[in-house]
């Protein structure tokens, strides 16, 4: 024997729910059908992940692009305070640093540091007297 | 379908593949449009409904993530649809709830030709108020189940088991009500 649902004391419930689920489906209009496949899209859209990564890597590319052209200036206006005065080579290095240890730190000191910078205190070994020349960096150093 | 093709299927489709779209609008246009022709009870509104209903789906393909099958999936952009309908008629026509006169529109669920019994509970079921009538049209007719129909009208699973109860006891209602109209006539003719 069938037993209504607990849920629902009325013993008509049942028979009305199966009467709906029974209920014939309303028909589809011809031609509907063709109606929507050609609405469909010809193009798929890209994945909406690659669309959300994308502008933040070309974002990514131009921040290195940005950041390598500004090392790049900043690299060339170095490398042109070093071509200015005379290369330290080794033989160089070697005879100044045995004659005159103190102007070789000078003008290696001196070379480092570009002219829009304060040049760096140094004190002259020699006792009693002042240098005859000026320590400017842009003037060639003596090596008598 | 074996798994690694529904797979393969679920992936064109997400990317917006046509012919994965065309096999989705063929295994599920025709419970789109009978769902809203139920809930618009017009024909003509139900087919443009269901146009909208497609084209909203290509829009949201990408964001589709597969937790829900695809027919609740539509079902939920299709009752979307309506009730954004609905609100742009009554704010159109300021009326509440107005009906199309039957004039207006073939008969949606062509009934004329039906028996009694369809036609009396058709006639209750137009009779109900819409919002009654989505959980009753959601389970009954188109079949879907009560976790279902809560995705569809993003409801709690309770709430959705509580308003399908009380929907089918205002259907009750109704049907006893006519009865007992009918067999008050039928006393007095007699």
């Amino acid at each position: 024997m069938h037993r209504p649902k607990p849920t629902d004391p009325d013993p008509s419930a049942g028979s009305l729910e199966a009467r709906l689920r029974a209920l014939p489906q309303p028909a589809v209009p011809a031609g509907l059908e063709q109606r929507l496949l050609a609405n469909i899209p010809a193009t798929p859209k890209a994945p909406r992940r690659l669309r959300r990564i994308a502008p933040l890597v070309a974002l990514a590319a131009a921040a290195c692009l940005v950041v390598a052209v500004v090392r790049f200036m900043t690299r060339d206006g170095g490398e042109k305070q070093q071509v200015a005065g005379i290369e330290p080579t080794h033989d160089n290095v070697e005879t100044s640093h045995s004659d005159n240890p103190s102007r070789f730190v000078a003008r290696r000191t001196a070379v480092d540091f570009p002219d829009s910078l304060e040049q760096p205190r140094f004190a002259w070994p020699l006792g009693g007297g002042s240098p005859s020349a000026s320590s400017c960096p842009s003037r060639a150093p003596s090596f008598d | 379908m074996t798994k690694l093709d529904e797979r393969r299927w679920w992936q064109a489709l997400r990317a917006g593949h046509p012919d994965a779209c065309a096999e989705l609008v063929r295994a599920h246009y025709q419970t789109v449009y009978r769902f809203l022709v139920h809930l618009t009870r017009n024909v003509h509104e139900a087919e443009d409904l269901t146009q909208e209903t497609f084209a909203a789906a290509w829009q949201r393909i990408g964001s589709f993530e597969g937790r829900a099958n695809p027919a609740t999936w539509l079902h939920r952009i299709a009752y979307t649809k309506f009730i954004d309908a609905r609100r742009t008629q009554r704010r159109a026509a300021n009326v509440r709830d107005q009906c199309p006169s039957p004039n207006e529109s073939p008969d949606p669920h062509d009934i004329a030709s039906a028996g009694d019994e369809v036609r009396r509970l058709y006639g209750a079921l137009d009779d109900l108020d819409g919002i009654d009538r989505a959980p009753i049209i959601l389970h009954y007719l188109q079949g879907l189940s009560y976790r279902e129909m809560a995705e569809v009208l993003e409801e709690p699973l309770g709430t959705v088991k509580w308003r399908t109860s009380e929907a089918l006891n205002r259907l009750r209602a109704l049907l006893r009500k006519e009865v007992t109209e009918n067999a008050q006539t039928e006393t007095n003719r007699s």
